[in-house]
């Protein structure tokens, strides 16, 4: 007790408190740190369903600024926003399911809850890129290492290919575009 | 949270052709004012109350010991001083009665006095006989006839 009581604040610590106390800067910051990691642990949750994941995402965060408290390691802050994250994906899944429950019926489809609601669920959604980073074909998995992993500019990747810029952005959105596009089919035939 | 090295990666496959991220981003910073400002409400409520019951008990009570007027200490003490009484016309002409008596010295309450004009005095005497005499060094004095002590039938 006198060890915690001595202990300093810890990052997480200072962050969430500065949350509580209704701290914009805090939030961003909170935002940009968690967002893309509970989109992930959302999209595999529905498996790949895009407007389920983004409706729960949004209702996390707002459960989260209504419930948000002091914590002091990242570990028990992860599991208490997968545990927001959970519910509210549990509470808009049933909702959808009343609209589609006619058609469920119709069809003879079952609208299954996920079985696996482990909190470190999102880390298969990386997995997912990596494996499908692996299969596309050498020269497109060089262009997205350069950019992502050397982090060169694509003024300098155009130098170098002997290019112009444009032609190097219209290929990296091709292939984001054709990464999210495995991706999410993969995470629906889960 | 360990970055991986494919995060930025990750972040723009996802983000890829919509906004979502900005817009809910929006949407929380909205949330966050709102709560922010309904914490400002409530606190601003329970402080207009705090008061409203702090003005309603002060009205209420009575005052206490320590707020009681004192009286005024014993300014001096004067022994073996006497007292005389004359009746005029009476059998008792001269009552004299010894001991101890007490000056005491008290606070001149401003709004305690009233001065009046010499006519306001007569007029408050009503049937009863009055009247004011002034010495040459300023002072006055306001004699008035005691009606109860006067003789009925004095013997001539």
């Amino acid at each position: 007790m006198q060890d915690e009581l001595c202990a300093p604040p810890t990052p997480v610590g200072v962050l969430t408190a500065r949350m509580k106390c209704g701290d914009e800067g805090a939030w961003r910051e909170f935002h940009g740190r968690y967002f893309q990691r509970l989109l992930s642990y959302l999209l595999v949750l529905s498996r790949g369903q895009e407007d389920t994941a983004r409706d729960a995402l949004q209702a996390t965060m707002i459960r989260a600024v209504r419930h948000i408290r002091r914590f002091e390691t990242e570990d028990a802050l992860w599991k208490w926003l997968a545990v927001l994250a959970r519910t509210a994906f549990l509470d808009e899944v049933r909702r959808r399911r009343r609209y589609r429950s006619m058609l469920d019926r119709l069809f003879h489809r079952e609208s299954a809850l996920p079985a696996d609601l482990d909190p470190f669920a999102g880390d298969r959604l990386m997995a997912l890129l990596e494996s499908n980073l692996a299969s596309l074909p050498e020269k497109d998995r060089a262009l997205l290492e350069q950019k992502y992993i050397a982090r060169e500019s694509v003024r300098a990747i155009a130098g170098v290919a002997g290019t112009t810029e444009k032609a190097v952005e219209s290929r990296l959105v091709r292939l984001r575009r054709q990464l999210r596009t495995l991706m999410l089919d993969q995470l629906n035939k889960l | 949270m360990n970055p991986h090295a494919h995060d930025p990666l990750m972040r723009d496959v996802l983000s890829e052709g919509s906004d979502f991220e900005t817009s809910s981003l929006d949407l929380t910073l909205q949330e966050v004012r709102r709560r922010r400002g309904r914490r400002r409400q409530r606190t601003a409520i329970l402080g207009v109350i705090a008061v409203a019951i702090l003005t309603f008990a002060c009205l209420v009570r009575e005052p206490n010991q320590s707020e009681r007027r004192m009286a005024p200490d014993v300014a001096v003490t004067s022994p073996s001083v006497a007292l005389v009484h004359t009746t005029v016309g009476s059998l008792e002409i001269v009552h004299t009665m010894t001991g101890d008596f007490s000056v005491i010295d008290t606070p001149v309450v401003a709004s305690s006095a009233l001065e009046i004009a010499d006519e306001q005095l007569f007029s408050l005497l009503g049937e009863r006989t009055g009247a004011i005499v002034r010495s040459k060094n300023g002072r006055a004095a306001f004699l008035l006839v005691d009606t109860d002590q006067r003789p009925e039938s004095r013997p001539h």
